[in-house]
């Protein structure tokens, strides 16, 4: 009787279980490429045909994604942090161990120039929405030089330096819409600056340092990936914490929206990629894809494959089904 | 005239206990003559030891808990360091409740000195035993030797060397054996030199990441393959001390 009672739910459950599990992919991950030493950030150009690596062994590679082929390797003199393309796809910009913001030519690979403003590592670079400015921020593991800096991407000089962090900063994106810049920090803070005039809001809540963060397509939320094994989602327009997001009790280094919007998806220091489902944020996908800490993640431009990496120094390709 | 002396001796003896610092155990004897308060650290200049305090933790999941492997992290570390929540603090066996600056100005305080200290880039640079490896792509400083001790249910101290705790495996004719660690720890301090943050205090390898290195080998590589034995540990959330003693080159 009891059994019978309980049994229609059961297999309700189990279904709609098998239809999500097959909905966000069940296969290995496939290997698409190899560093020599950690992989610190992971992005698509805006065609999707070349992918870019930030890396620990001194070098950013150019991939040609259909072959799975590195096309070009940049020489660094220091550990690359951070690799981004400009919107147009024609400049790929990295930001090193040593202090520099290179720009490169893509897909050649020349470099067009290297500026050193930062005193100590560049965690982070991000281009605005229309390419006419790039965001860096940096420092060292116990502060040092913890200005943002806003760069005109046509001569390359620093427009302006955002002050306030106290500690390294190791994440920066521009909202959607270019007005506002989020910068994240070992201060424990997220700050949300306005672009017109350089004010900003200092988002609390995260109780640890915090890492990469990254825009909802549409700019309503601001997702915050932190040491304190959280991602917390922000709602722009109010600066209000919508949902803190658990992952087991490891840190979290990155987290980041798909294309559609769709889908939230985080990795961290668990080796474990994790997507839940927006806007209720609801798990629906988690399991563990490497052997070591994954600290950068990217969707790619059709949102079907997410590109994960990090100290295993292995490139690893999820992909999502359309289909159960 | 025996009466008296009895009551001599037990006011000397009175005295004697009274002036043992707070937090002694009386029964202990030596092993636990001073130990810290949480958050604290005993700096002991006549017995040469730093003593901190820390908390049992169970890194599931991580590499070498339980399990062969090779890792950077410490199996004793910090909660903080360089200003702020220590990287690595969920590797950590033996979670001490100072951060890793804390512990290296004691060292530095007992005499013991760092000699060839690098930044985590640095010490990448000079990665790996090769042919042209030369003597400053080892980590180096005062040698020190480390144990953990604490109170059983009973309340009698119990101390082991950091070695009890963990396993070694070579490679012998393509075979994997065990042996006891013996690891070769020496004060290089670059953790809290170049704050690198990560809270680490006594490394199972020769990592820059923390202060205290295992410098068998040169920086990073090769790595010694070893097993840390939770069996062997006190129970998780138990209040324990980690003991450095240091063999000083400084007067």
């Amino acid at each position: 009787m009891v059994r019978n009672r309980f049994a229609r739910p059961i297999q309700v459950a189990i279904a709609a279980w098998m239809c999500v599990a097959g909905a966000f992919g069940a296969d290995e991950p496939e290997v698409v490429g190899r560093h020599e030493d950690n992989i610190y950030q992971l992005t698509f150009s805006p065609d999707g045909r070349w992918l870019a690596t930030a890396s620990g062994d001194d070098t950013a590679v150019l991939w040609d994604f259909q072959t799975r082929k590195p096309h070009v390797t940049l020489t660094h003199n220091g550990p690359v942090y951070s690799a981004v393309f400009a919107p147009d796809g024609k400049r790929l910009v990295t930001g090193c161990g040593d202090g520099h913001v290179t720009v490169w030519s893509v897909p050649d690979g020349r470099q067009l120039a290297a500026i050193k403003q930062h005193e100590d590592a560049v965690y982070i670079v991000a281009f605005s929405p229309d390419g006419k400015r790039l965001a860096s921020g940096g420092g060292n593991g116990g502060g040092g030089d913890t200005v943002c800096r806003i760069w005109n991407t046509e001569d390359w000089t620093v427009l302006h330096r955002l002050e306030g962090h106290t500690m390294p900063i190791y994440g920066v994106a521009f909202s959607p819409d270019g007005t506002l810049l989020a910068s994240t920090s070992r201060d424990r803070t997220v700050r949300l600056w306005r672009l017109d005039d350089g004010s900003n809001r200092v988002l609390e809540g995260h109780t640890s340092d915090v890492y990469r963060s990254g825009f909802s397509p549409d700019g309503r939320w601001l997702a915050t990936a932190s040491q304190d094994a959280t991602v917390r989602v922000w709602d722009v327009a109010s600066g209000q914490c919508r949902a803190t997001l658990p992952g087991r009790r490891d840190p979290i280094y990155g987290a980041v929206f798909s294309p559609d919007g769709l889908l939230l998806a985080a990795v961290g220091d668990d080796c474990r990629l994790r997507l839940w489902q927006v806007p209720e944020f609801t798990p629906v996908f988690e399991e563990r894809m490497a052997r070591e800490a994954l600290f950068a993640l990217t969707f790619s431009n059709d949102g079907k494959q997410i590109l994960v990496g990090g100290e295993d120094t292995s490139i690893y390709l999820h992909r999502l089904q359309d289909d159960p | 005239m025996r009466w008296l002396i009895f009551g001599l001796g037990a006011v000397l003896l009175g005295f004697v206990f009274t002036s043992v610092p707070a937090g002694a155990d009386e029964r202990s004897g030596p092993r636990a003559a001073r130990v810290p308060e949480p958050g604290s650290v005993v700096i002991d200049h006549q017995r040469g030891e730093v003593i901190l305090s820390a908390k049992v933790q169970f890194p599931e999941d991580k590499p070498c808990i339980n399990e062969f492997g090779q890792r950077v992290q410490a199996f004793a570390g910090c909660a903080t360091a360089a200003g702020g929540d220590a990287r690595m603090a969920g590797y950590f066996v033996f979670l001490v409740d100072v951060d890793t600056e804390t512990v290296f100005e004691g060292l530095m305080k007992l005499g013991c000195r760092p000699r060839v200290h690098y930044s985590i880039q640095e010490g990448r640079k000079r990665s790996g035993l090769k042919a042209d490896t030369r003597p400053e792509d080892y980590l180096q400083g005062d040698p020190v030797v480390l144990s953990v001790f604490w109170q059983d249910d009973d309340g009698a101290w119990i101390e082991r060397a950091y070695q009890y705790f963990v396993t070694e495996a070579v490679m012998v004719d393509g075979h994997q054996i065990e042996k006891p660690w013996t690891p070769h720890f020496v004060f290089h301090g670059s953790g809290a030199i170049h704050a690198a943050a990560t809270g680490c205090i006594a490394c199972p390898c020769d990592c820059p990441g923390g202060i205290i290195a295992d410098n068998r080998y040169p920086i990073y590589d090769p790595k010694p393959i070893v097993r840390f034995d939770m069996s062997k540990a006190p129970p998780v959330g138990t209040q324990v001390y980690v003991r450095i003693r240091v063999i000083s080159s400084t007067p």
